[in-house]
């Protein structure tokens, strides 16, 4: 999958998104604009309504007013979704999980085995292909399930704190990994993270929410550029200041929330 | 020769066992020396066993075929209907619990019914093995249908799959694991429904199944041919267990717990 050939990232827009779960709002309308290919991180505590809008935005849930618009026709598969757990069909192979969403698509057996085992190997699986989910590792499993992620060539990648049940060295290890395949394959990707420093390391834009009810209160451009972005950065004082900025913004989130 | 050590392993504990039992029933019949019509002894059922061997095989085949055929129709009549009864919520909520009348029915008590219906004879009997054995695979069924992980229901949200996709790719492999427990259930209940079927259906004579051969011997007070027909009844189902649960393991091994620890456990 050369980045010549991989259809062109989807730019999205809230328009005064909101969702309400009875007597709880669990987000406030809120309206942002996210440009085609940017990586976007939405950070926040438990509570803050990131996986509802994460939901919304990938048509999971649909909001109690408001609406998200994607700029332009949104094909089949053009949106992908990755969850803090792999969900990985355990009866199947690696290769027949990660072809899974172009199989409910109907593409045929030999082209959607192909696509899957090149981006298994993109995504450094290779030779596990006919291994079953129980036999690989956590980090593993993601992996596969990220390849499943990107099977469809997404033009907007959703991910639900996808390393958060890993531990940290994976963790640093896939961060590194997703930021290549983001920059193999142009997509407008949206992270959903209660990680600080995943939220500054990955992104090139850091959206803090706070709790009760779900709300923006701070929206940076975190400035590195690619090549400065590498396991160093993440000791180095500016990225540390930025840390510190979202810090800062999460705990004025927590206490004007009365908690 | 792994395979060998892992074979002796499965088989030589439960066989030793049944030397064991043999061995006492043997001691047991010749200290008390109870008389034969009460209880035969081993060599004396194998005994009998020769002598009528040529009728007691043929019986022996004719409940076999009567299993196997009531075992497949239960089967099959099990998963579509807990099919449809776990995808349409009136049906489950209207007619599933209903289904449990079936296992609380005395089979005995319909059977004489099932001969006014079908006659003497095969289907009578086929009859009376799918009524006993067909609950349990409808009720595993619908179960491991509805247990389907919401999460991994969810991607097929996104993904946009048909209703027919969903149940071909993730609700009937989820409920396989129920449906295969369904199964083996339903293998030793099909051997009891075909032969209390017989008892009330079969065709006496030169076509006797296990069951009317039971009720010759009783009558004949022929205890050694009833020890004999009773032990073939059990080989009948048992290999059908044997089957079940071989197939089982097979499709089972390579994804789920209850598949791969089998071998290893026994």
């Amino acid at each position: 999958m050369s980045t010549a050939d991989s259809p062109a990232p989807l730019g999205l827009t809230l328009d005064g998104v909101s969702r309400r779960f009875g007597a709880v709002e669990a987000l406030a309308p809120l309206s942002l604009g996210v440009p085609a290919g940017q990586f976007v991180a939405f950070l926040g505590p438990s509570g803050c309504g990131k996986t509802t809008l994460l939901r919304l935005i990938g048509g999971l849930d649909s909001p109690t007013s408001g609406a998200v618009r994607f700029a332009g026709a949104v094909a089949r598969g053009a949106i992908s979704y990755a969850f803090q757990e792999p969900r990985l069909l355990p009866w199947r192979s690696v290769v027949d999980n990660v072809a899974l969403p172009l199989e409910l698509a109907g593409v045929g057996k030999g082209e959607r085995r192909a696509a899957a085992r090149a981006l298994i190997e993109r995504v450094g699986l290779a030779g596990f292909e006919q291994a079953r989910p129980h036999a690989l590792s956590g980090g593993m499993q993601m992996r596969a399930a990220l390849a499943r992620a990107l099977v469809t060539r997404p033009r907007v990648l959703l991910l639900d704190e996808p390393f958060g049940a890993l531990d940290e060295i994976t963790r640093a290890r896939l961060d590194d990994e997703l930021r290549g395949l983001w920059l193999a394959a142009p997509m407008t990707v949206v992270l959903i993270t209660h990680s600080i420093s995943e939220a500054v390391y990955l992104a090139d834009r850091v959206v803090v929410l706070a709790p009760r009810p779900g709300r923006v209160v701070d929206d940076f451009e975190v400035p590195f550029a690619q090549g400065e972005r590498s396991g160093a950065l993440r000791t180095e004082g500016r990225f540390v200041e930025w840390v510190a900025r979202a810090e800062a913004a999460l705990a004025r989130g927590v206490r004007e929330a009365g908690g | 020769m792994k395979w060998l050590r892992a074979a002796w392993r499965a088989v030589g504990p439960p066989a030793v066992t049944v030397v064991v039992l043999v061995g006492l029933w043997q001691a047991a019949v010749m200290v008390s020396g109870v008389a034969e019509y009460l209880c035969p002894s081993p060599v004396q059922v194998w005994a009998g066993f020769i002598e009528r061997r040529a009728v007691l095989l043929a019986a022996t085949g004719r409940t076999a075929v009567a299993t196997f055929a009531g075992f497949g129709l239960a089967g099959l009549i099990g998963v579509v209907v807990g099919t449809v009864l776990a995808s349409v919520g009136v049906l489950r909520r209207g007619v599933y619990p209903l289904t449990n009348l079936l296992q609380m029915v005395p089979v005995v008590a319909v059977a004489p019914l099932l001969t006014i219906w079908f006659g003497y004879g095969l289907s009578a009997v086929v009859a009376s093995a799918v009524i006993v054995a067909v609950f349990p695979v409808i009720a595993n069924t619908v179960d491991g249908l509805r247990s389907v992980e919401p999460a991994l229901g969810e991607l097929f949200d996104i993904y946009g799959a048909s209703r027919w996709q969903r149940w071909r790719k993730l609700e009937i492999w989820s409920a396989l694991p129920g449906i295969v427990t369904g199964l083996r259930i339903a293998a030793g209940l099909s051997v009891i429904g075909a032969v209390i079927g017989e008892f009330v259906s079969g065709y006496a004579g030169d076509e006797a199944p296990i069951g009317i051969v039971i009720m010759t011997a009783i009558r004949e007070a022929r205890t050694d041919l009833v020890f004999a027909a009773i032990l073939l009844s059990a080989v009948v189902g048992f290999a059908l267990f044997g089957a079940v649960s071989l197939f089982g393991h097979l499709v089972l091994r390579r994804w789920h717990a209850s598949g791969r620890t089998d071998a290893r456990e026994v």
